[in-house]
């Protein structure tokens, strides 16, 4: 407790002086000389509660009836409030009955840097200036801007758009530029130009993420001046032709200049806004278009010319104003911090720090990289490679919103549409088709035109859609990857109706086969047979899903040591499994298909008459070379041994007495379990496993010596490590897992071998390689 | 009549706790119209709704008036960490 700042205030009798103390001298004098301060701040101005709520509060003690109260009777009682405060003891508090720790949390500390925004104004400083102040008093200028000068301008607003992507408020980084207030009234024509451009790709910006809406409030702040966020006149199709005109106005400039290079990097500054303005723009407008492919073109074309043009305003930044060392505006001409200060909402961030020239270049950088990696998207012309695309683009994109906004616009221009063309029920359709090719979703098949066939395949799609389940996924594939994992718990529960439906369809169709076999109609029957094509397909997605869950705790480090080994066993003994059965069953499903295709064609060919030679199994063996999900299988069979090896592992160490098990009057580790499989006991396939299934079959495995355990893990790593050598063409992805393989494999034989056997200490678990498999440190 | 405060108690204490004369008045104060001046001289104004030993006020429903003229913004709760208490005041008094 600091006693001497109050010990310092006891003498003032009245408020005023107190303030005065502590105030400088100039304003406090004024004050002090003002003797109506004192009817300054009435009960009814300071927010207090509603008088006739006060009063039934602390009805039946009339003397605290609080209304009764002169208005204005201010009574010091620093000293006696210090006094009383001794008696407590530390622990202790004294708190109104109507006040508990929830209101507490969301208390405002005063005089924090990060909170308080009131702190820090020197009671001397004039307000911070307006546009129209800074105008007057000549702290901005509107024209006659040296090169100089806009180069520092343009910089700083691109830092500025920078850190408001990376979810600041728009006040607090964008609005505190003044010339962004009014862009109309600047006159030197470059600096008009770009800051019209600014505030409507603010606009342009904010629709494209709320269309997207994969935002969460700690991506993105949606709010901001919503008077400064009206567009000036121009509108947002204009922009990039006042560039154009601006731009080729200074190339000629700079052509009767003997030394250009400032006013060319004046240029390139406003040529890269253009192009990175017309990706943007157009981006919006995919909504409305339906010639998508041609305007990915030329996104994709005016990402080339910008990501051309970073280079040359990385190396120029130094040719600019910089921004003034210990201050807090980005460039010293221009800014207005904490402009909105006293604006924003209370409880708001204050501490606000704009990201510096170079960073927001590479930030930039890596953005328009980003977007032509999602330009990629509008190849994926299925269901199955679209996730795989947003599942992997999240790995390595999933930090920036508007890198994901725009991947989800790209996609879906609006929820039910796909590429701007087709509806969603189609593009479902389309998929189960690319998939696994039901044969009565094929055109050709004449039972497709059946209508009982036709009604019950719009129906299961029609569910599909009004479930949303599959247009959920890959939207929350979007979210940020911490959001991401309480979403798809939601979403697999979702899978359970639509796996019953695909059930229903399935076995419908093999009804009718086995109707139309009985009517001796034989093509019709093999059409609708050996389906369970729409189980299959659902079910993949599903247990997609239920793996990306389960594994996205490791990435968010929701996992405790002790707990590895039931989330390892999960997908080592079902999950990863199923996967490859799912697939499995796919390819062959098409295989067989293609075959019979195959041997279709022929029965026309050779008029009727069946040809059993040996040349009919030539083509088949060269199918089998491409098997369509081969890539998938093989990386999945990685991760069957990798989950094995680790689950195995957990249990060696565990048994080894190497890992740290929570007091057992503290742990419940049924509780635990329950709670981490939680979304998946909403399924009825694949069925929830429970904890005494689970504690069964570790305690067999727990059964084999500690050496044989780690033995068994070794051979596990070894297995994955096989596998991913034989990978061709090998991603950084399978590179880093092959060497988790490789590390782990050895740690286990020198563990097996009796290493360190006295030692029983924790190993580290390093996930710096993979998020989902650590590296198996030995200290 | 219900009791308008409480004293939460953390630390061990067996039965009643004797409150000084001074506690009982701030006890009283609780739940009234508080204004601090704090050592950069702005001043808060809001419902007391806390304290510590260590006089780490807590007021409810506050507003903060600025140094020089300025108008009152609305804070919500805050936290007045004792070390920029200057002065407290309480509305009206007995």
């Amino acid at each position: 407790m600091n006693g001497s700042a109050l010990c310092g205030v006891a003498e003032p009798a009245d408020f005023q002086a107190a303030a005065a103390t502590a105030a400088a001298a100039a304003a406090a004098a004024t004050r002090a000389n003002s003797s109506s301060d004192r009817d300054e701040w009435s009960v009814s101005e300071c927010g207090f509660m509603d008088p006739e709520v006060q009063r039934t509060m602390r009805s039946g003690s009339t003397a605290e009836d609080i209304t009764l109260y002169p208005l204005h009777g201010w009574l010091d009682v620093s000293d006696e409030f210090l006094a009383a405060c001794k008696e407590l003891i530390p622990g202790e508090l004294a708190q109104d009955m109507m006040f508990g720790l929830f209101e507490a949390m969301s208390a405002i500390e005063i005089m924090d840097p990060k909170m308080d925004v009131g702190m820090g104004f020197d009671k001397l400083d004039l307000p911070p200036p307006s546009f129209e102040v800074a105008i007057a008093t000549g702290v901005i200028k509107l024209d006659n801007l040296t090169p100089t000068e806009l180069i520092g301008i343009f910089d700083s607003l691109f830092s500025c758009v920078v850190s408001w992507l990376e979810g600041n408020s728009m006040d607090q980084v964008l609005f505190n530029c003044l010339y962004l207030h009014a862009p109309s009234k600047i006159k030197d024509k470059a600096l008009r130009v770009f800051c019209t451009a600014v505030r409507n790709l603010i606009v342009v910006i904010k629709s494209i993420i709320i269309i997207a809406g994969v935002n969460e409030e700690e991506d993105f702040q949606l709010y901001g001046n919503s008077a400064l966020l009206a567009a000036e006149k121009a509108h947002p199709g204009n922009i990039f032709g006042y560039l154009k005109e601006v731009e080729d106005e200074l190339v000629r400039k700079c052509k009767q200049l003997t030394s250009p290079e400032d006013l060319m990097s004046v240029v390139h500054r406003l040529r890269f806004m253009r192009h990175l303005f017309q990706v943007i723009y157009q981006v919006e407008q995919m909504a409305a278009n339906d010639t998508a492919e041609d305007t990915i073109s030329e996104i994709y074309k005016n990402l080339n010319v910008a990501s051309e043009l970073l280079p040359l305003l990385r190396k120029t930044i130094d040719r600019g104003t910089q921004p003034v060392e210990g201050s807090e505006a980005p460039n010293p001409i221009g800014f207005s911090t904490r402009i909105h200060d006293r604006t924003q909402p209370p409880s708001f961030p204050r501490s606000i720090k704009i990201r510096d020239r170079p960073a927001s270049y590479q930030f930039l950088e890596e953005m328009i990289s980003r977007f032509k990696y999602a330009c990629k998207v509008t190849r994926n012309k299925d269901y199955f490679s679209a996730l795989n695309f947003f599942i992997e683009y999240s790995k390595k994109s999933g930090q920036c919103i508007l890198s994901r906004s725009v991947l989800q616009s790209l996609f879906t221009a609006n929820l039910r549409l796909v590429h701007g063309r087709m509806p969603m029920k189609l593009f479902l359709r389309h998929s189960v088709q690319a998939f696994n090719s039901p044969p009565v979703l094929s055109p050709k098949n004449s039972v497709s035109a059946d209508p009982k066939v036709q009604q019950q395949l719009e129906n299961f799609f029609r569910y599909c859609i009004s479930l949303n389940t599959f247009t959920m996924f890959i939207r929350i594939c979007g979210f940020n990857r911490a959001r991401q994992r309480d979403k798809l718990g939601r979403l697999i529960e979702n899978f359970d109706a639509i796996q019953v439906d695909a059930a229903r369809l399935d076995s419908f169709m093999n009804q009718l086969a086995n109707e139309r076999a009985l009517e001796g109609n034989e093509l019709h029957a093999t059409a609708l047979k050996h389906s369970t094509h729409f189980s299959t397909w659902v079910l993949y997605n599903c247990f997609r899903a239920m793996l990306i869950y389960l594994m996205s705790g490791f990435e968010l480090e929701l996992y405790a040591v002790h707990e590895f080994l039931y989330i390892y066993w999960y997908p080592y003994e079902f999950l990863v499994g199923f996967l490859v059965s799912a697939l499995t069953r796919t390819e062959n499903i098409l295989l067989a298909q293609e075959e019979y295709a195959e041997h279709l064609s022929k029965i026309q060919a050779n008029g009727g008459t069946v040809s059993k030679n040996r040349k009919a199994a030539k083509p088949r063996k060269n199918k089998k070379l491409q098997r369509p999900y081969r890539c998938e299988i093989v990386f999945y069979h990685a991760l069957l041994s990798l989950c094995g090896g680790m689950y195995k592992a957990m249990g060696a160490l565990t048994k080894d007495g190497r890992v740290r098990l929570p007091m057992p009057t503290f742990d419940n580790e049924e509780v635990r379990y329950n709670r981490r499989f939680r979304p998946f006991g909403a399924l009825t396939s694949p069925p929830p496993v429970s904890y005494q299934e689970f504690k069964s079959i570790r305690d067999h495995m727990m059964l084999a010596s500690v050496e044989d355990l780690y033995a068994v893990a070794a051979k596990h790593f070894d297995q994955a490590r096989n596998i991913l050598e034989n990978i061709q063409n090998p991603d950084q992805e399978v590179l880093d897992l092959l060497q988790i393989a490789r590390t782990n494999f050895v740690v286990m034989n020198v563990l097996a071998r009796g290493h360190q056997k006295d030692v029983k200490r924790q190993p580290e678990f390093d996930f710096s390689k993979h998020s989902y498999f650590p590296i198996i440190k030995l200290k | 009549m219900t009791p308008l405060y409480t004293i939460m108690m953390h630390a061990e204490l067996d039965g009643q706790k004797q409150l000084g004369p001074e506690m009982a008045e701030l006890l009283e104060w609780l739940g009234r119209c508080l204004k601090i001046v704090i050592s950069d001289g702005r001043v808060l104004m809001g419902t007391f709704l806390q304290t510590d030993v260590d006089v780490n006020i807590v007021l409810g429903n506050c507003s903060e008036y600025p140094v020089g003229n300025g108008l009152p913004k609305f804070l919500g709760t805050v936290k007045v960490p004792c070390e920029h208490i200057v002065c407290m005041c309480i509305h009206g008094g007995p």
